[in-house]
């Protein structure tokens, strides 16, 4: 089947054949060994070939073996074949045996090393590679060689020959090409294999050589692989050829030299998998590249936490070469010592396949910088799956933590805010909300918020709508609107909003904070239209008001007031002394009343003036001192209520010309007017009354007036009517509605009155009584009620409460909801006075409603006051309370009437907040005692410190008996002495850290800044900042409470020496304080960084800040302290020269 | 500690009354020569730095700070040893303290035989320190007796070259080199060629204790 044709003419004709089996023969043409050079390169590779019949246990040697054997005698080879069995020792040959057999049966190649017995002496280990035939299955085929020599040609030959014995050689599908070439290189014999590789028809390569396979570039390496092949008679190796149109690839060959005119050579295409390296290496290439530039660290470690391979970028981050701490423990090089234990547990629990939590940790630089790292780890396995290490990935993260962190406290201290908080994005979709939101508006959650429309949540969305395209227009907005809550309820809520930027200024998001200003503004409404009132009723007073000051000038007169003067306006009268209008007669007397006002007496006096457009008047005039808020600057003032009383006193002098006028007029009313004797008989009544019950006057006159007709159908009526009348008798004024009977047995409702009539000196001669039919009125009077009853549930729903007090018959009628106010069932009973209303007044502030009740009787107008009363159930309400007083035609206060709302609501509202606010003074005073702590240990360690040394100084002493008792005892006497210095320093830690309820006191505010400044000194020392204090010799007393003006010293302490980032010659700190007008000005002043006139609008906001670590809460707090005591801070500032503080508080008089 | 051996100059620097009498205190009833001062400005006026002394120094002190004291110290190359005493102490000011050449860093309140062993260290220190500073500046002064030749032929010499060697790495005959030899070893005031060693062992560690400062200042 062999096509090759095949060139003889150097062939070695040794005369050997493989003849062994003549199945063989017949079966194949060309089955010898002739043909082929095989042979001759064996021969020159030193291999002999064994051939051995399993059948027939004949042998074959070829010479090439026979010689090595040393057998190769010609009587040997004429008359036996030799035996390689024969060669073994005896106890060898089954073992032997069994290997071939086995190997034959099983189609497998063998490989045995045996130790041969050379005839001529000498043993020879020889090794031997075979299998059986490809062809013969009963024939095995083996090659041989010394064991001292290599063995790779023998395995090339064992793989080749027995095929080649099949005559397969020149298949296609043999997987290696065969060529034979001439010494010059040119081929003279190629298989089928050889053309396939090379992609030449067979024609075709054999007009090449060798040469002419090799590409350009590689010619050196091939003519210097060709070299070594002439010159040692073998090569191995991988070399490039070029195929059949210019194809490239890579073949790997085995070359014999097989005679100095022949060469051999076996090659086998691998260019695929030089091209698999190829792209595998650039792949490799292209990952090392990546994972040099990646920004990340890429770490290899073993098992044993050894340092394989790290990237450039850990190098670049910890300062480390790889070269220098490769194989190095990566826990000791690169861990900080309190994480080693820690993390290397983890590690080995993370390389035998336990889940780690744990993926942050800090590595240590070189310079010993600690930095965050964030790490995603795998294993790493071998081929077989076995682990060899981790690969660990991780990511610089010490900056966004920091961020992280510094978000973090950022978050905490919105979530904790009082005021609500909401974020929105540029959609205005709630992105994020506080608790303090949530609880605003009745949500629960912040999922039933988030990612609803910020619209949402006011009563009219298009307006929010609006505010919220102003904040995207990149303003600010600032004002109230009316918010829904979740159950609809509405309230005003003051928005404060602005559009958060990016770095790049691009707006990112929305951000409010809202506070429910619902009960401010009821509290001005209240508080304005209480001024209105007052206003309106100082300017509807039908009396003359003014407002006096110390010196008698006039500061303020309501029109009635002008008009009695005769002025146009009070411009030409502001600050005039009244005194020139009155007559000198009276000048004295005025000009002492107003005194003795001033002195705190209420006066009356009556006096004669003369207006400005020259009119003599008579005036009466109460003047009392004004008892509310005393006039700016404290001056006391009065207030002066006049009455004219010039038409009275004309009056009294025409009482005497109209009193016959009067009868007339008597008789012509139709109400009752009767006179009676002090005994109850009538003695004069007018007519048409008597005329309406069909009486004449001289049936009624002289009669006891229960007993005429009007009265005796009914003794009770009767009865009621007497001691009406005695009381009468007595000085009193009674009235009461009554039926009486009239003309045809009709009973009418009648309003009666009785009361005394006087003599000119004031001593009671008559009763008076006067009646008028009421029937219609009292019906009117249901038709009435049933408004008032609707009224009554209005004042239910409003808690407001009504009340009018009759001051003569002493009965207040309460309306149904004060009856609620006071804790009582509603018209349960006839309050009075002083029994049942000044009862129910909480103790602690009856006197001073009783004041300011007494105050209105006195002078008119209206009272408001704020107190607590007690129910029946002993349980505490406020109340407002406000009155007015309505004086009868004398001119006496006749009842009082007004209104009382149930503010307890309110007021705990009002307490809440209160307790809010101490709490976070306290947080903020927490917040630097951490800081103080510090200075504080400091101070405590300087007595230990003496303490302990001069304690162990006596002991040494006493025990070495060289101490003198006086000594000792001084020593003792200084050590107990610094001891209560220490114990004093501890109860002042306790004082500034204790959860004090607000309480003021009156202090001096230089004790407060001499024990502020010791607290920072140490903080200063530290900068080498010096403070300097400038306290004035006088004591300035304020009324304050301590604990937190100190904070607010503190926090601008330490804001000062913050302030001094850089040390110069000129750094330092003021603080001082002085009186400016009624104010005390507390100064604190630094020469530090100065604050940019950008921030210094900012600096009271809460969370503003410029420092890297502040919360940004400091100047706030400081600021709502200094305001809760009605005082002011303010700031100046600039780069240059450095930032004043000024916290100014109202001075007080140090009480006795 | 036996009370008879401590003896030398204690500075102490500390602006609390109390701390500074209770060490005066302390370190008088052991023997010391105590000197107080209440700033870092009053103690430099006081300090001679010829003297081998102890300074015992606050870390707060008002005007300098303690560690701006030590710099200045240092600064001075003088025989003050110094120990930190603090009753504030942080971490890092203890290791500023240490970088700048403190002996120790006492924490108040500090024991009395903490206190006491500190400065026993820091005086025997800076008593060593001046003794050997003394001894160095001597043999550098001889050393600078000898005229440029001889100090060539003085450094041959400490390399442990032979007089032949000598000659011929100096183009100078053999004669002329034992003609500088005696006239050094009369110069130095020298008997035996090991004397020369310890000179230039003297020499050597002069050497390296000003380029350490240098390296350091």
């Amino acid at each position: 089947m062999s096509s090759c044709r095949l060139d003889r003419h150097d062939v070695r004709t040794d005369g050997h054949q493989i003849v062994g089996n003549s199945r063989l023969d017949h079966s194949r043409e060309h089955v010898d060994w002739e043909p082929l050079d095989f042979p001759v390169a064996l021969a020159a590779a030193g291999l002999g070939v064994w051939q051995w019949n399993l059948k027939t246990n004949r042998e074959f040697w070829d010479p090439t073996l026979r010689e090595m054997l040393a057998c190769d005698r010609p009587e040997d080879a004429e008359t036996h074949s030799p035996s390689l069995f024969g060669l073994l020792p005896v106890t060898e040959r089954p073992r032997f045996e069994r290997t071939l057999r086995q190997a034959a049966a099983e189609g497998r190649r063998f490989e045995v090393t045996i130790c041969l017995e050379r005839p001529a002496g000498g043993s020879l280990p020889v090794h031997l590679v075979g299998s059986a035939s490809a062809v013969d299955s009963d024939r095995i085929v083996a090659f041989c060689r010394p064991c001292d020599e290599p063995t790779r040609t023998l395995h090339v030959a064992a793989e080749l020959l027995p095929r080649k014995l099949a005559a397969e050689l020149d298949s296609e599908k043999l997987p290696f090409g065969l060529f034979i070439a001439d010494a010059a290189g040119r081929y003279v014999e190629v298989n089928r294999a050889a053309c396939l590789i090379t992609g030449f028809r067979e024609t075709e390569l054999l007009r090449k050589s060798i040469v002419d396979m090799l590409p350009a570039e590689s010619r050196d390496v091939g003519l210097a692989a060709f070299q070594q092949l002439q010159r040692t008679g073998a090569f191995e190796g991988v070399l490039p050829f070029v195929g059949q149109g210019g194809r490239r690839g890579w073949w790997s060959i085995s070359a014999v030299k097989l005679s100095e005119s022949r060469l051999a050579g076996f090659v086998l295409d691998v260019t695929a998998r030089k091209d698999a390296e190829e792209a595998l290496r650039r792949e490799r290439d292209l990952y090392f590249q990546l994972v040099d530039t990646a920004p990340l660290i890429i770490l290899l470690i073993d098992m044993e936490g050894r340092i394989q391979r790290f990237n450039r970028f850990m190098e670049e981050l910890t300062g480390y070469r790889l070269d220098e701490v490769q194989g190095k423990d990566w826990f000791t090089t690169f861990l900080p010592l309190r994480d080693r234990n820690r993390i290397r547990d983890l590690f080995d629990s993370a390389v035998t396949g336990m889940p780690t939590r744990e993926n942050r940790n800090p590595i240590v630089t070189r310079s010993g910088e600690e930095r965050l790292i964030e790490w995603s780890d795998c294993r790493l396995r071998d081929d077989n799956g076995n682990l060899v290490g981790l690969l660990a990935v991780g990511q610089d993260v010490t900056a966004r933590n920091e961020i992280e962190q510094s978000l973090r406290l950022k978050d905490n201290a919105i979530a904790a805010s009082i005021n609500a908080i909401a974020f929105a994005d540029l959609e205005g979709l709630l992105t994020y909300v506080n608790p303090a939101f949530l609880s605003m508006w009745g949500y629960d959650n912040a999922d039933q918020v988030i990612g609803r429309s910020a619209l949402h949540f006011w009563e009219h969305p298009e307006r929010a709508a609006e505010v919220m395209e102003h904040l995207l227009d990149g303003g600010k907005w600032f004002g109230c609107m009316t918010a829904a809550r979740r159950d609809g309820t509405l309230f005003e809520a003051q928005l404060s909003g602005t559009l958060i930027r990016g770095s790049d200024g691009q707006p990112i998001q929305m951000m409010s904070s809202f506070i429910d200003v619902t009960e401010r503004l009821k509290a001005e409404e209240q508080r304005s239209a209480s001024e209105a009132k007052f206003r309106a009723i100082f300017d509807a007073e039908p009396e003359c008001v003014k407002v006096l000051d110390d010196a008698g000038r006039l500061l303020e007169i309501n029109p009635a007031g002008l008009a009695m003067i005769g002025a146009d306006s009070i411009d030409t009268l502001r600050h005039c002394d009244l005194l020139e209008l009155v007559m000198p007669e009276y000048r004295d007397e005025y000009r002492d009343g107003i005194t003795r006002a001033l002195a705190g007496e209420s006066v009356r006096q009556e006096f004669e003036f003369m207006s400005l457009s020259g009119m003599r008047r008579w005036a009466e005039q109460y003047t009392v001192p004004l008892s509310g808020p005393s006039g700016p600057n404290g001056v006391p003032q009065i207030l002066a209520v006049t009455r004219d009383t010039t038409q009275r006193k004309q009056a009294e002098f025409a009482t005497a010309v109209a009193h016959h006028r009067l009868r007339s007029i008597l008789d012509s009313l139709y109400g009752f007017v009767g006179v009676y004797s002090l005994d109850g008989t009538l003695v004069d009544a007018n007519r048409a009354p008597l005329e309406a019950a069909g009486l004449t006057l001289d049936q009624v006159l002289g009669k006891p007036f229960w007993e005429t007709y009007w009265w005796s159908y009914s003794a009770a009526v009767q009865m009621k009517l007497r001691e009406a009348l005695r009381r009468a008798a007595q000085g009193e004024v009674v009235r009461y509605e009554t039926p009486v009977r009239v003309k045809g047995d009709v009973l009418i409702t009648i309003d009666v009155i009785f009361g005394p009539l006087y003599d000119e000196h004031g001593a009671i001669v008559n009763t008076i009584g006067f009646a008028v039919d009421v029937t219609d009125r009292t019906r009117a009077e249901n038709k009435l009620r049933e408004t008032v009853d609707s009224l009554a549930e209005a004042q239910r729903l409003a808690h407001l409460g009504s009340w009018n007090w009759d001051i003569k018959s002493d009965m207040i009628s309460w309306s149904d909801e004060t009856f609620r106010i006071f804790g009582y069932e509603p018209q349960s009973f006839v309050p009075r006075y002083e029994f049942e209303f000044l009862s129910a007044v909480h103790p602690d502030d009856r006197s001073a409603v009783a004041a300011a009740v007494n105050n209105s009787l006195r002078l008119g107008g209206q009272y408001a006051i704020d107190h607590r009363i007690v129910h029946p159930d002993g349980s505490e309400h406020f109340v407002r309370e406000l009155g007015s007083v309505e004086y009868d035609a004398e001119g006496r206060p006749a009842r009082m009437y007004g209104t009382v709302q149930d503010t307890t609501a309110s007021k705990l509202l009002e307490k809440q907040m209160q307790v809010l606010q101490s709490q976070l003074a306290h947080a903020g005073r927490i917040a630097t005692m951490g800081e103080m702590a510090a200075g504080i240990a400091h101070e405590l360690n300087q007595p230990l410190a003496a303490i302990n040394l001069l304690a162990e100084g006596c002991a040494a002493g006493v025990s070495d008996g060289d101490i003198e008792e006086g000594e000792l005892k001084q020593r003792l006497g200084e050590i107990s002495a610094l001891a209560s210095g220490c114990g004093e320093i501890i109860r002042r830690l306790r004082r500034l850290a204790a959860k004090q309820k607000s309480s003021r006191s009156t202090v001096d505010v230089r004790e407060l800044i001499k024990a502020v400044v010791p607290i920072v000194e140490n903080d200063a020392r530290l900068f080498e900042i010096p403070i300097v204090v400038d306290l004035p010799g006088e004591p300035l007393w304020v009324q304050v409470d301590a604990v937190q003006i100190q904070q607010v010293l503190l926090n601008l302490l330490r804001n000062a020496i913050e302030a001094h980032t850089d040390y110069h010659v000129s750094s330092r700190i003021e603080i001082g304080v002085r009186q400016v007008g009624e104010q005390i000005e507390i100064r604190v002043s630094d020469r530090g960084c100065g604050i940019g006139p950008d921030a210094i609008s900012r600096i009271f906001e809460p969370f503003f800040t410029t420092k890297a670590t502040g919360l940004g809460l400091g100047l706030k707090i400081s600021q709502t302290i200094t305001q809760a005591h009605g005082g002011v801070i303010r700031c100046i500032s600039d780069v240059a020269h450095g930032t004043t503080l000024t916290v100014s508080l109202p001075m007080v008089q140090r009480s006795a | 500690m036996n009370v008879n051996a401590s003896s030398g100059t204690v500075h102490v620097v500390d602006d609390e009354a109390v701390v500074r009498d209770a060490v005066d205190w302390t370190l008088r009833s052991v023997g010391y020569d105590v000197q107080v001062h209440a700033s870092a400005a009053e103690f430099l006026a006081a300090l001679d730095p010829r003297v081998p002394t102890c300074a015992i120094v606050d870390l707060l002190l008002p005007g300098m700070t303690g560690l701006s004291l030590c710099r200045e110290l240092r600064a001075r190359q003088g025989h003050c040893a110094f120990l930190m005493i603090s009753g504030h102490a942080d971490v890092a000011s203890a290791v500023e303290a240490m970088k700048c050449g403190a002996v120790d860093f006492l924490e108040k309140p500090c024991g009395r035989q903490a206190l006491l062993d500190a400065v026993h260290r820091a005086i025997t220190l800076a008593t060593r320190q001046e003794r050997e500073v003394r001894e160095e500046e001597g043999a550098a002064a001889k050393v600078r007796t000898l005229s440029h030749r001889e100090l060539e032929v003085f450094e041959a010499v400490c390399k442990g070259l032979v007089t032949k060697e000598i000659a011929t790495a100096l183009g100078i005959s053999h004669k002329t080199v034992d003609v500088h030899r005696s006239k050094i070893m009369q110069k130095l005031a020298l008997e035996s060629p090991t004397q020369i060693a310890h000179l230039e062992f003297l020499i050597r560690r002069r050497q390296q204790r000003i380029e350490a400062l240098a390296t350091k200042g």
